[in-house]
């Protein structure tokens, strides 16, 4: 687990490596055991291909697992973040290529399976990455990222229009001499100095929908988020190439695992399947348990993570270190519990209080960990740190679940409005105004959607989205300035929402959800959180119940046998070896949530409202104040919950982050005599300014 | 929904037609994902179905003069769709966006003010609806004046938008030179069913002559003619369109003994009116009621100078001393005077002609009516509709059941 960086551009050798110097110096926390940067002589004249890495040492601790990594056989370089947990499967295999290894490490995996299966490797790859290969032969760079969007890759490319692709692989216009740099995270891309940060509107405006920036799009004008199951090339002549290379919905009909029922062990076809669902449940938690250093798991005390506790300690010898999080003040009940459901499923049991006071202490910390917006992930910023201090590098996260094995309420109430809703919305609009108008109109959130649901005026494609919306299409109407409306431009990421709600639509309708939240939701807003927000300690947490293998079984399995109503999540919980205590399967359901409510109002409240009173120049003339002004009196009057809020604040203190770092950015640049552009000309170009080095 | 409501757009030539066919133009042009819905009251379905391809971002659709079927439409979207801005083509169809207002209080409408219909007070609903309109829209400064005046209305809440010529063609204006031949002067002979000479120098006048509109002026050009034809021996007054107060011109003329010097060639053919454009001396029109002056900015497009009076919305179009001149309504001597003036100093026509043309690039084209039709637009559109429709992309990305 690691940070990744580098770029390719024209111009004189040092200026690069000063650039991914700097770069990597925002990111070391990802990766603080080891450091490497290597340059290499690129495609044409002056060319210059720099990687960085920042090693966060997790298997092979030793030198021979120093990145970035060359194959000495084809002069290929690579710059992983990740863990591909079948990589001794793979050594073996390409050991039958006639492959030898120097070291124990996945990395060197990874470069002898480019070698011999070339781009297609990504597909024999399980687990999560995120990486950039050299192919020395080629003079191409080839970027990939996992299949569920586990590890981030940010890239940014200076002239280069790129277009999402679909299933296919496309091309794009092409500029020899752009210049592009990828990275784990947007800090670094910025922190190179060579693009001048904008805020992208379309980015922002998905964030006040959903409360997490939606990929390809990011915070910042011109740099992109390669999304999941995607590889990119780039290509000698500066032609971009992007390849999707799985999709979940894809696997729909491979034939692998016959249709099963929960309580429908009456065949032997029932029961391979049965079995076939264990076994790579098992796997999936086994091979996550791969490490040399320290791990363990994050233990709610629900469903999912008390799954993983269980298949972790059955594969084990040693007891599995379980970590309870609870607050110091409230949860002596609740640690009870956990205690008594650690023992009765056999692994060591270590609760961690947190204390409010160091908590509200280290927001700010927190905040600034974020890289992004986000309205999600200071929680798994605090459990990180106190698991990380408890000595562990590694943990396993229940994360998925609730999704992959409709665990949410939405999964009742979406399918059974799902035809109805499509009928009504063709209703006459006098009707469904007048129906909207039996709403009561007191502003709070729950009936400002139920409004906007039966006007059906919430501006998505399927009502799935209403259920994860922060703001409502009239609300942001008013948050954002009109000029700014006119800046919008959902052409990326539209096709990809098209594609992906089309795709949606050969899944059963619970299915489907699973399907949309793993594409949306997990991938921008937990998965993302999770891996900013752990890095932040040098943490690295795994994500069994995403296992591609698992997912591609589970989705296929009719939603039926997945929710029946009555039992939660009762197709996981009949997968496993032996049954989960009462109190697991039966109780509320758990997590460890943060009182943002009362700290909103509370503790947070002069911080916010100073926050909130001093808009960052970035937003000026995009955000209006005065309805900020009106969110916050909103939450304090008790109409809205803390997330509204609570996101504007997040934007401002994010956004106020990303600018005060480009002035030092910038300042760097004029050190190496960078030309400078002024950067006052407002935020609504679409294409950001790359400096080339000269 | 914008929804557009219009008199006539495809099925005749004039100013009207002209601007709501640019307001077709531009609606079709805006770079926004609204439904666009233009419903066109007196064309047919087949004096629209050649302009589906070019606008096909627009539904068209013609009533024929079908009151109720019209009236029944605007009614239906009312009660089943949403609209959130509707354009109303005429102030006589201005009650039914109030109707619509009342069916939808979110909705904006705006009603166009073109000239003599809005100069007039308005009574009874229409007059209501006008003074609740959200936004109006009118072609001239002078239309803006008098309907305030009359009606009662807040100027603020009036934008202008000056009308426009279309380039059907990419004919760039060709003046001949002083005295030269009248390219279709047989043709126009028939027209006119006496002989038209080739030569001389000819005055035109493009106009509809009807009792109600008697403020045209091309009566009192006959009545300057006597006078004229003692300083230009070879004027010759060619007159272009027709309606009920034609005889009366006729009659003027044989009274004044000139009916040789004055052709009322009637309406004729769009090519053979370009050519008139095209091949007269000086242009004049010295109308007291212009709303806005649109046969002035023809004259312009074929670099004529031009006579217009000083009222109404000539003033807004012709630039005294500049691109022609202006005189007195009904001031027969000014008038006399102006076109002698220009018909001794071929250079000063040719240069006045050639700074109408420009003026004409410069403020009467599509581009700035698109401009200026597309900020009004941004202006008057609720920042949640521009919002919403944007929104709309995602809302249609294809979901249909399988």
């Amino acid at each position: 687990m690691c940070g990744i960086l580098g770029l390719s551009f024209i111009g004189r050798r040092e200026d690069a490596i000063e650039a991914v110097q700097r770069g990597l110096s925002t990111i070391i926390h990802r990766g603080p055991d080891d450091s490497g940067l290597i340059a290499i002589a690129g495609a044409g004249d002056n060319q210059q291909v720099v990687f960085g890495h920042q090693r966060l040492s997790i298997i092979d601790l030793s030198i021979a697992g120093h990145q970035p990594m060359l194959d000495p056989l084809t002069g290929n370089w690579i710059s992983y973040n990740g863990e591909v947990y079948n990589f001794k499967e793979l050594r073996r295999e390409l050991e039958g290529h006639g492959c030898a290894f120097r070291s124990n490490s996945d990395t060197e995996v990874l470069l002898h399976s480019y070698r011999v299966w070339g781009r297609e490797c990504v597909k024999r790859w399980r687990g999560m990455f995120a990486l950039a290969i050299w192919d020395e032969q080629r003079k191409e760079l080839f970027l990939a990222r996992d299949r569920l969007g586990i590890k981030p890759l940010y890239y940014c490319v200076t002239s280069i229009p790129t277009v999402m692709g679909g299933s296919n692989t496309t091309s794009h216009g092409q500029d020899a001499r752009a210049t592009f740099i990828f990275a784990s995270e947007l800090r670094a891309i910025l922190a190179t100095g060579l693009i001048e940060p904008r805020l992208n509107i379309t980015g922002l405006d998905t964030f006040l929908m959903f409360g997490a920036v939606q990929d390809p799009l990011t915070i910042i004008d011109g740099i992109k988020s390669l999304p999941a199951a995607h590889t990119l090339t780039v290509k000698p002549n500066g032609a971009i190439e992007l390849h999707e290379y799985w999709d979940v919905a894809d696997k729909r009909d491979t034939g692998i695992l016959p249709v099963i029922g929960v309580d429908d062990d009456s065949t032997p076809h029932a029961r391979d399947a049965r079995a076939t669902l264990r076994d790579t449940l098992s796997d999936a938690v086994r091979l996550r348990l791969i490490s040399d250093v320290p791990h363990g798991v994050f233990l709610s005390g629900g469903i999912d993570s008390s799954a993983i506790a269980m298949l972790a300690q059955v594969g084990s010898e040693d007891p599995v270190k379980t970590f309870t999080i609870g607050f110091e003040e409230t949860s002596f009940d609740e640690g009870a519990q956990a205690k008594e459901t650690a023992r009765q499923l056999g692994v060591e049991h270590h609760p961690i209080l947190l204390t409010e006071a160091g908590m509200l202490a280290s927001y700010q910390e927190a905040i600034g960990a974020l890289d992004q917006p986000s309205i999600d992930g200071v929680n798994t910023f605090h459990v990180s740190r106190a698991v990380k201090q408890a000595g562990m590098t590694v943990a396993l996260s229940g994360l998925g679940g609730d999704e992959v094995f409709c665990g949410y309420e939405h999964f009742r109430t979406i399918p059974r409005r799902e035809h109805l809703l499509e009928k009504w919305s063709q209703a006459p609009f006098l009707l469904r105004r007048f129906a909207s108008a039996l709403v009561p109109g007191n502003g709070s959130d729950r009936n400002v959607k139920l409004r906007a649901l039966i006007l059906s005026e919430y501006g998505f494609p399927h009502p799935y989205f209403l259920s994860r919306t922060l703001f409502l299409p009239n609300q942001i109407a008013g948050l954002l300035d009109p000029d700014a409306v006119a800046g919008i431009d959902y052409g990326d990421w539209g096709k990809r929402m098209k594609t992906i709600v089309n795709r949606s639509l050969s899944f059963d309708p619970l299915s489907r959800l699973s399907y949309l939240e793993l594409k949306t939701y997990i991938a921008n807003t937990l998965l993302r959180d999770t891996d900013v927000m752990s890095m932040a300690h040098s943490l690295e947490v795994r994500v069994p119940l995403l296992d591609h293998v698992l997912v591609e079984q589970v989705l296929r399995i009719p939603g039926t046998q997945k929710f029946d109503g009555k039992t939660a999540k009762p197709l996981l919980v009949s997968s496993l070896p032996q049954s989960l205590p009462e109190r697991v399967t039966s109780g509320p359901k758990r997590g460890f949530v943060l009182p943002y409510q009362k700290w909103l109002s509370g503790s947070l409240r002069k911080q916010v409202e100073a926050s909130l009173a001093d808009q960052p120049k970035a937003l000026s003339g995009i955000i209006q104040t005065k309805a900020v002004d009106a969110v916050w009196q909103s939450f304090l009057e008790g109409r809205t919950s803390w997330t509204r809020p609570w996101s504007l604040f997040v934007l401002y203190e994010v956004t106020r982050r990303i600018f005060a770092s480009s002035e030092v950015n910038r300042s760097n640049l004029k050190a190496v005599g960078v030309e400078q552009r002024d950067s006052e000309s407002g935020f609504t170009s679409v294409e950001p300014t790359v400096y080339s080095l000269r | 929904m914008i929804l557009t409501l219009q008199t006539t757009t495809f099925g005749s030539y004039g100013g009207i037609p002209t601007y709501n066919r640019l307001v077709c133009r531009a609606l079709n042009d805006l770079a926004s994902s609204a439904e666009k819905q233009v419903l066109v009251m007196t064309d047919t379905s087949s004096d629209i179905s050649n302009h589906h391809g070019e606008l096909s971002t627009l539904q068209l659709r013609a009533f024929s003069r079908k009151r109720s079927a019209f009236v029944g439409q605007v009614l239906r979207l009312g009660l089943t769709r949403r609209i959130d801005l509707a354009l109303i083509g005429h102030v006589n169809y201005a009650s039914l966006g109030w109707i619509l207002k009342q069916l939808q209080p979110h909705l904006r409408y705006g009603v166009m003010l073109y000239g003599i219909d809005a100069w007039q007070p308005l009574s009874g609903l229409r007059g209501h609806a006008l003074r609740q309109a959200d936004f109006m829209i009118s072609i001239s400064e002078f239309t803006k004046r008098k309907a305030v005046e009359s009606n009662d209305l807040s100027a603020e809440r009036i934008h202008l938008l000056p009308n426009a010529l279309e380039w059907t063609d990419e004919e760039n204006p060709i003046s001949r030179l002083p005295n030269s031949k009248f390219g279709d002067a047989a043709t126009l002979s028939r027209a006119a069913g006496q002989p038209i000479a080739s030569t001389g120098f000819t005055i035109l006048s493009v106009c509809r002559l009807d009792k109600d509109e008697k403020y045209k002026g091309v009566d009192k050009v006959i009545e300057a003619l006597p006078e004229l034809l003692k300083k230009v021996p070879d004027v010759q007054y060619l007159v272009v369109g027709g309606g009920t107060d034609l005889e009366r011109h006729k009659e003027l003329a044989r009274n004044a003994g000139i009916t040789d010097r004055v052709h009322f060639v009637g309406f004729i053919e769009e090519a053979l009116l370009r050519s008139c454009y095209r091949d007269c001396d000086l242009f004049v029109m010295p109308s007291a009621g212009e709303g806005f002056g649109f046969v002035f900015l023809e004259a312009m497009k074929y670099g004529k100078a031009v006579v217009a009076a000083n009222s109404g919305g000539a003033p807004e179009v012709v630039a005294d001393g500049v691109t022609g001149t202006l005189v007195e309504y009904e001031n027969v001597k000014q008038l006399t005077d102006a076109i002698v003036d220009l018909a001794s100093r071929a250079g000063r026509r040719a240069q006045m002609g050639r700074a109408g043309h420009a003026r004409l690039l410069e403020k009467f084209t599509y581009e700035p009516f698109k401009e200026k039709f597309t900020e009004i637009l941004s202006q008057e559109m609720p920042a949640s509709a521009l919002y919403r429709i944007r929104r709309e992309v995602l809302n249609a990305a294809g979901v249909t059941h399988v």
